[in-house]
């Protein structure tokens, strides 16, 4: 470039502007403008038209140099990126165990996470796929304390209550109830059982919801005995028995003998207003009556069985409608009140109260379940994944130490720090994005399998596993958080050195120095202690749950199968349903191989309870006491000892003296002990029936009743024989010799021979007990899975840490068994050091047990969370672990040849 | 939009260097537009393949006592797009007959 006499403030503008262009443009650049610029100026010296205004005009142009410069700034991140990508690549294609491990261990860390992520989105966060779901609210009781009969879902209404809610209310835009129940498809045999949606009119309407296929629900189907009503489908039940045949509306559907007409189908992702659950069948309320043959969820007042919800009118808050649902309640209530009610409920009931809750999200069971066990575990799972990133930055430390070299080379030819750690970083953010991307896939397939896990034949579970902008927002992040935890701390250390001191230090890598190793040292011990909390919690978890497997239920459970009988079919009115199930049970104990058979409720499944007081005491005394109906040799079948006095028989007839049977409990309770044989007890009155005196005629051992976690209480028994009830069906309970699948046959032939409209269902008992353990199966399968990752990750870390240990202390073993150490000295050597991180891993895990075992002790069964065999368990695991991932590497240290390692220096 | 598509701007500035002004500062004279509008359009330009961009024999440079200036080539896939381009701007049809300025240089 020739020198030039004065320098115009244009190029001054330009040498400044050329700072920001990529360095390989820059020279190109800056000459290209100041030739341009030059040219221009000398001409128009030439022309002698130098003057100011085109000077301005100059300047303008190497103004617009700026712009130029700054369309050349993606170029430069562009080049150098893709150029990083590259390279990431290759390098790690060339370490493929590397990437292997890396990738494997952080697709089950960020699936794991993702996964669980998903079912708390599903569960928790996500709002119903309905017309602005924010606007919805659930109009539900603010006590139970007045609500007798039966109680279907928690803070439920009679239909007596909506009805009169909805005359009352103008304080919504639009309302609506819905409850579900299940029927049955089957025409006799066993039960095919359907998911039934019971909406009033408006459901759909306020809802906003469009039909698959032909029509949806209105208020001209919701009209009072209602004698053909339409039938709406869910999208997934029309897919699923139709196989999504075009002409579904106009078929007939049979349900309970009425043959209904399909109108429509429902949108594809509606599942109901129950997250958790999904639906078959929709039916306006009205036609709950031809289901069930009576009218009793309909006209009796005492079937909690609905829930109202409300679409906020706009710009009115939850608030508001909490005020005017206030003002509307005595109303509702005073019109609402059966006529039948026990008086002593009576006052309870008219000084109920409605409020109003969010019910965007809908409600769920699943929710109240297991909100906190998923928030548990997704803390679990974080920690594994913690545990992985830093098993993953100390095997990047191992590579950098091998690159060290190769970096400090770059760094004296010029390449700036700032870039070689862009650079490292890349490889890092590939290999968190393969993780991911994986982790996402897998997560899929997890998060599938732990639903199915939840669910059982009962109480199927539906979640809606579509994952949304959330699901992949938290996987994205979770690649970029774990891309930075185990990739920038490598980066930063192994650009940090001097490139001359690595360069000077002959064969060697600083990486060897006592400072750096103890990074990794630090990491392991890091891993070691995150790794003794996770299988701390699995212990625990597990040791929870074994203690519940393993609880006294009081029945001999065993080869016992329940069959659900109904036998609404045959139409019988309610005098003749004792005849019809004495015949059922004369059969079956009759059936070779059958040792027994009886009527019960269900224990863990139904419950009911009442207030008793014994005979002559004070009624105000009275507690509340658990009853159970039970039948002639229940207790037999059951295996529940008679203590004292009698099983009931066929003496115990209804008109009778009223005979019930205690458990221990209750003679503990209320009798101090005493014989409870001949005592005689009252219970309060009950919507059907008045205040009645009852003799106790036996004692039995005791049982749980609706929960393997409580404690034994008091359970009142009283005979079926006597007060049979409405409901045309029974639980039988059979204790059987043969096999399952041979007791399902000879029964279901019983029953057909019976009648062949008759239906049944079965399920074993101890089956059904331990789906009320589902949840600490899940949190005991799920940590100990967790836990035995995290086991293996920290074997890994210490493996590596150990193994890196012995190379690099090559010389010094050699001189040591030069000198006439054993082998045992040298093995000691490598395990010592072992013992020594796991120590000081256990050392700093066991606070944080502390804390986070913390949040765990409300899910944990009869065992406080620093119980210290699971801590002492979970310790020695880990110094397992330890001596496991020394092994190799102290043999291959005896290994150490004195002369060769020797005469390596 | 297809590849050879070109904005008005774009096909103006590869028209002008079509007509033989080849050097930046003559586009900017030539069609008015700015410096900072040119430059970004001549890179892009020259990305995209439609021009090419070489350097000035230095002996010129030397001659006349300046730095060697850089000059802008249209390329076959240029005259094709601008062609393409012509089709929609139906002015620059009108500007295609103009013969190139003699050059002062």
């Amino acid at each position: 470039m020739l020198k030039h006499k004065r320098k115009g403030p244009w190029l001054w503008l330009i040498t400044f502007t050329g700072l920001i262009v990529p360095r390989r443009l820059r020279l190109d650049w800056r000459q290209e403008w100041e030739a341009e610029l030059l040219f221009r100026e000398r001409q128009l010296a030439e022309w002698d038209k130098l003057d100011r205004r085109s000077r301005l005009d100059l300047m303008w142009h190497s103004a617009g140099a700026l712009m130029d410069a700054l369309w050349l700034q993606p170029r430069r991140w562009e080049d150098e990126m893709f150029q990083d990508l590259r390279f990431g690549v290759r390098m790690l294609l060339k370490s493929k165990s590397f990437t292997l491990v890396a990738v494997l261990s952080l697709a089950l860390g960020v699936g794991a996470n993702t996964a669980i992520f998903q079912l708390l989105d599903a569960v928790r966060l996500r709002m119903l796929p309905v017309k602005a779901p924010q606007e919805l609210v659930e109009v539900r009781m603010a006590s139970m304390k007045g609500a007798r009969g039966g109680v279907f879902r928690e803070a439920s209404v009679t239909n007596k209550i909506w009805e009169s809610f909805k005359e009352r209310q103008q304080i919504f835009s639009g309302v609506y109830a819905w409850g579900s129940d299940s029927a049955n498809l089957a025409p006799g045999g066993e039960v095919k059982p359907a998911r039934m949606l019971y909406v009033s009119g408006d459901f759909f309407s306020v809802l906003g919801l469009q039909p698959a296929r032909g029509r949806l629900l209105t208020t001209s189907d919701d009209q009072r005995g209602c004698g053909a009503p339409a039938l709406v489908i869910s999208h997934d039940f029309w897919q699923r028995e139709y196989a999504g045949d075009p002409n579904v509306i106009g078929r007939k559907l049979t349900l309970s003998d009425h043959p209904l007409e399909i109108v429509g189908v429902t949108p594809p992702n509606f599942f109901g207003m129950e997250v958790g659950r999904s639906f078959d069948l929709a039916l306006p309320i009205c036609a709950v009556s031809l289901v069930r043959g009576n009218n009793r969820l309909l006209d009796s007042g005492i079937i909690w069985w609905l829930t109202i919800n409300g679409r906020l009118k706009p710009g009115s808050s939850e608030a508001q409608a909490m005020a005017q649902l206030q003002s509307i309640s005595p109303g509702v209530f005073e019109n609402s009140l059966p006529a039948n009610y026990p008086p002593a409920s009576v006052k309870d009931y008219l000084s109920s109260k409605l409020i109003a809750a969010p019910a965007g999200s809908g409600v769920s069971e699943l929710r109240k379940d297991y909100e906190r066990p998923l928030w548990l575990l997704l803390a679990i799972a974080g920690l594994v994944l913690l545990v992985a990133c830093a098993n993953l930055a100390n095997l990047l430390l191992a590579r950098a130490s091998g690159r060290e070299r190769e970096i400090a080379a770059r760094q004296a030819l010029g390449a700036s720090r700032g870039r070689l750690i862009r650079q490292l970083l890349v490889e890092s953010l590939l290999l968190a994005a393969i993780g991911a991307a994986l982790g996402a896939a897998l997560s899929l397939a997890l998060s599938k399998a732990l639903v199915a896990f939840l669910s059982t034949t009962q109480n199927p579970v539906f979640l809606d596993l579509v994952p949304d902008w959330r699901v992949f927002g938290f996987a994205a992040g979770l690649a970029v958080l774990t891309c930075l935890l185990f990739g920038l701390a490598p980066a930063i250390r192994v650009t940090g050195a001097e490139p001359a001191t690595v360069m000077k230090a002959g064969g060697r890598g600083l990486t060897a120095s006592r400072e750096r190793f103890s990074l990794r040292r630090a990491l392991v011990v890091a891993q070691v202690a995150l790794s003794l909390v996770l299988v701390a919690i699995a212990v625990l978890f597990s040791r929870s749950l074994g203690k519940l497997n393993t609880v006294e239920t009081g029945f001999h459970e065993e080869g016992v199968l329940i069959s659900t009988v109904n036998f609404q079919r045959m139409n019988l009115q309610p005098e003749r349903y004792q005849a019809i199930k004495d015949d059922v049970l004369d059969r079956i104990r009759a059936t070779p191989g059958i040792e027994g058979a009886g009527i019960g409720m269900l224990p863990f499944r139904d419950s009911g309870s009442n207030t008793i007081w014994m005979d002559g005491t004070d009624p105000s005394q009275g507690k509340e006491v658990n009853r159970s109906r039970v039948g002639t040799d229940y207790f037999k079948t059951l295996k529940i000892p008679v203590l004292a006095g009698r099983d009931f028989d066929e003496r115990d007839k209804p008109g009778a003296v009223n005979v019930a049977i205690v458990n221990q409990a209750f003679a503990r309770e209320f009798l101090k002990g005493a014989s409870p044989i001949g005592q005689r007890f009252w219970i309060e009155a009950t919507p059907g029936d008045p205040e009645k005196l009852y003799e106790i005629v036996g004692l039995v051992k005791d049982t749980k009743y609706g929960d393997l976690r409580e404690d034994y209480g008091p359970i009142v028994y009283d005979a079926h024989q006597q007060s049979v009830g409405s409901w045309p069906g029974a639980n039988v309970f059979v204790r059987s010799r043969l096999s399952e699948a041979q007791t399902v046959a000879a029964l279901t032939r019983v029953l057909n021979q019976i009648n062949p409209t008759i239906t049944v269902s079965f399920q074993g008992f101890k089956p059904m007990i331990e789906t009320t353990i589902l949840r600490e199966r899940l949190m005991a399968t799920l940590s100990g899975f967790f836990g035995l990752l995290a086991l293996l990750l920290a074997c890994m870390g210490l493996y590596g840490i150990l193994s890196y240990g012995v190379a690099s202390r090559t010389n010094e073993i050699g001189i040591r068994m030069a000198l006439g150490a054993q082998a045992r000295d040298v093995r000691w050597l490598i395990v010592r050091e072992a013992l020594f991180l796991v120590v000081v891993g256990v050392v700093v895990g066991l606070p944080l047990i502390v804390a986070v075992t913390r949040l765990a002790s409300s899910l944990l069964f009869n065992l406080t969370p620093t119980d210290p065999i699971s801590l002492l368990t979970a310790a020695l695991m880990m110094l397992a672990v330890a001596l496991l991932a020394g092994y190799l590497p102290s043999r291959r240290a005896t290994r150490v040849d004195p002369l060769v390692a020797l005469r390596c220096e | 939009m297809g590849k050879n598509y070109l904005s008005y701007t774009m096909a103006m500035i590869l028209q002008s260097i079509d007509n033989g002004y080849r050097y930046g500062f003559d586009i900017m004279a030539i069609t008015g537009l700015a410096s900072g509008t040119v430059y970004p359009a001549l890179r892009r330009l020259e990305n995209a393949g439609f021009v090419v961009s070489k350097w000035e024999r230095p002996t010129i440079a030397q001659q006349e006592q300046r730095p060697p200036r850089k000059f802008y080539e249209v390329s076959k896939a240029g005259r094709a797009a601008l062609a393409e381009a012509r089709t929609r701007f139906r002015l620059l049809t009108q500007l295609a007959t103009e013969k190139p300025a003699p050059q002062k240089s």
